[in-house]
C-alpha cells in the first residue's frame, strides 16, 4: 500500500516507507489550530467539526507526510537557530529593498544582469527548498532553477553574486542540519 | 496619538515600496529584472501595510488572520518568482533551439 | 485621519494598477504578463484587507484569504503552462 517510489539512475525501485507518528500529530496539530484561527469561536459544535475534518484530512495525507522526522526542530537549541535565522532574514529583505528602491529611483539603471550556478551545500530537499526561497529573498539575487546539487542564481549585479558566498542565512541553516561546512 | 504617527508612517512605507515595485515593473528591460524589482518590494509593501492593520485593530481574532496572511504572503511570494523565472528561462531555451 | 489615510491609500493602490495593466497588456513575452498580474494579486490582497477595515466587516479578511490562495494557484497553473506546454 504505502511504497516510496525512488529514481535512481533511470530505474525505479519501490520501498517500503516506514511511518513516523509524530509528523501526523503536528499536521493534527496545525489544521486544528488554523481551524481556530479561521473560525474564532468556541462553541462546542465548531470545536467538533473542526477536530472532526482535521483527523479526517490527516487520516487521508498519511501516505504523503515527509519522511523526515518533523519533531526534530522542536529542541530549544534549534528553536534559537531558527530565531537568529529569521532575524538574519528580515535584515536582509530591509537591506534588499532598500537597494532595489535605489536602483529603480536612479535615473540611468546601474544594473549588470549575468546567470550563474552555485552549488547546494545541504542534503535534505526542506533546507534546499529553504535556503532557495532565502536566497529570492536577499539583495540582488533571484533563484531561477534548483537541481539535485546545484541552483541557478540571476545577479543584478557582480557584487551581489559574489556577496552570496558568505551568505549568514545560509551558515545558520547548515548548522539548523547539522551538515560541517568549512 | 503615537500610535496613530506609526500606524500612518508604517502605511505611507507600504505605498512607496507598492511604487518602488511597480516603477521597476515598467523600467526594467527584461523579465528577470522586473521579477527582482516585484519581489522584493511585495514582500515589505504587503508585510508593512499587515503590520500597520494588526496594530490598527490591537488584540482581536481577526489579528490573528492578519498574521496567517502576512506569513502566507512571505512564503508563496519567492515561490512564485521561482516559479515564472524558471518558466521564461526554460522558455527562452526552447525559443533559441528552434 | 487614520481611516482617511487608508481610503487614501486605497485610491493609490487603485492608480498602481493601471501600470501593472500596462505592463500585462504591452509585455514582450508572456512571462512579463505574468510577472505583471502576480503583482496585482498580491496588491488586490491588501485593497481588500483595507476595504474590511474600512468598512468595518471584519468577515472581508477570509476573503483576502482566499484570494491570496487562488492568485497563487493561477501563477503556478499559467507559468507552469508556459514552461512545458502542458499542465501536467
Amino acid at each position: 500500500m504505502s511504497h516510496e517510489i525512488k529514481k535512481y539512475k533511470g530505474s525505479v525501485i519501490m520501498q517500503p516507507t516506514k511511518k513516523i507518528k509524530s509528523n501526523h500529530i503536528i499536521l493534527f496539530l496545525g489544521l486544528f489550530g488554523f481551524w481556530l484561527i479561521i473560525s474564532s469561536s468556541f462553541h462546542w459544535f465548531s470545536l467538533f467539526l473542526g477536530l472532526i475534518s482535521s483527523a479526517l484530512i490527516t487520516w487521508y495525507n498519511k501516505d504523503f507526510l515527509s519522511k523526515q522526522d518533523m519533531a526534530g526542530w522542536l529542541t530549544p537549541n534549534k528553536l534559537g537557530l531558527w530565531i537568529r535565522c529569521i532575524f538574519y532574514l528580515l535584515r536582509d529583505i530591509i537591506v534588499a529593498n532598500i537597494q532595489v528602491a535605489k536602483i529603480v529611483l536612479s535615473p540611468d539603471l546601474p544594473i549588470a544582469p549575468e546567470m550563474l550556478w552555485i552549488p547546494a551545500k545541504s542534503d535534505s530537499d526542506f533546507y534546499k527548498v529553504m535556503y532557495g526561497n532565502a536566497i529570492t529573498l536577499t539583495p540582488g539575487t533571484l533563484t531561477v532553477d534548483l537541481t539535485e546539487d546545484q541552483y541557478l542564481i540571476h545577479a543584478l549585479t557582480h557584487q551581489a553574486a559574489l556577496d552570496l558566498t558568505n551568505s549568514t542565512v545560509e551558515k545558520l541553516l547548515l548548522e539548523i542540519e547539522g551538515v560541517a561546512h568549512d | 496619538m503615537f500610535k496613530d504617527i506609526l500606524i500612518l508612517i508604517l502605511l505611507m512605507g507600504s505605498g512607496f515600496f507598492f511604487l518602488v515595485g511597480t516603477i521597476g515593473l515598467i523600467r526594467m528591460p527584461d523579465a528577470f529584472c522586473r521579477m527582482h524589482a516585484t519581489t522584493k518590494s511585495d514582500t515589505l509593501g504587503a508585510g508593512l501595510a499587515l503590520v500597520a492593520m494588526a496594530l490598527y485593530k490591537g488584540l482581536h481574532p481577526a489579528t490573528l488572520k492578519l498574521f496567517v496572511i502576512l506569513v502566507f504572503i512571505w512564503m508563496t511570494t519567492p515561490t512564485a518568482a521561482h516559479i515564472m523565472a524558471k518558466a521564461a528561462y526554460y522558455y527562452e531555451k526552447r525559443q533559441q533551439v528552434k | 485621519m487614520i481611516e482617511i489615510a487608508m481610503i487614501l491609500m486605497t485610491v493609490f493602490l487603485g492608480l498602481l494598477f493601471f501600470f501593472c495593466l500596462y505592463r500585462a497588456y504591452v509585455g514582450p513575452t508572456s512571462a512579463d504578463r505574468v510577472v505583471g498580474i502576480n503583482m496585482m494579486a498580491t496588491k488586490v490582497t491588501i485593497l481588500i484587507i483595507l476595504i474590511s477595515f474600512i468598512t468595518e466587516q471584519t468577515a472581508f479578511i477570509d476573503v483576502a484569504l482566499v484570494y491570496a490562495m487562488t492568485g497563487f494557484i493561477a501563477t503556478i497553473c499559467v507559468s507552469k503552462y508556459i514552461e512545458k506546454r502542458n499542465l501536467f
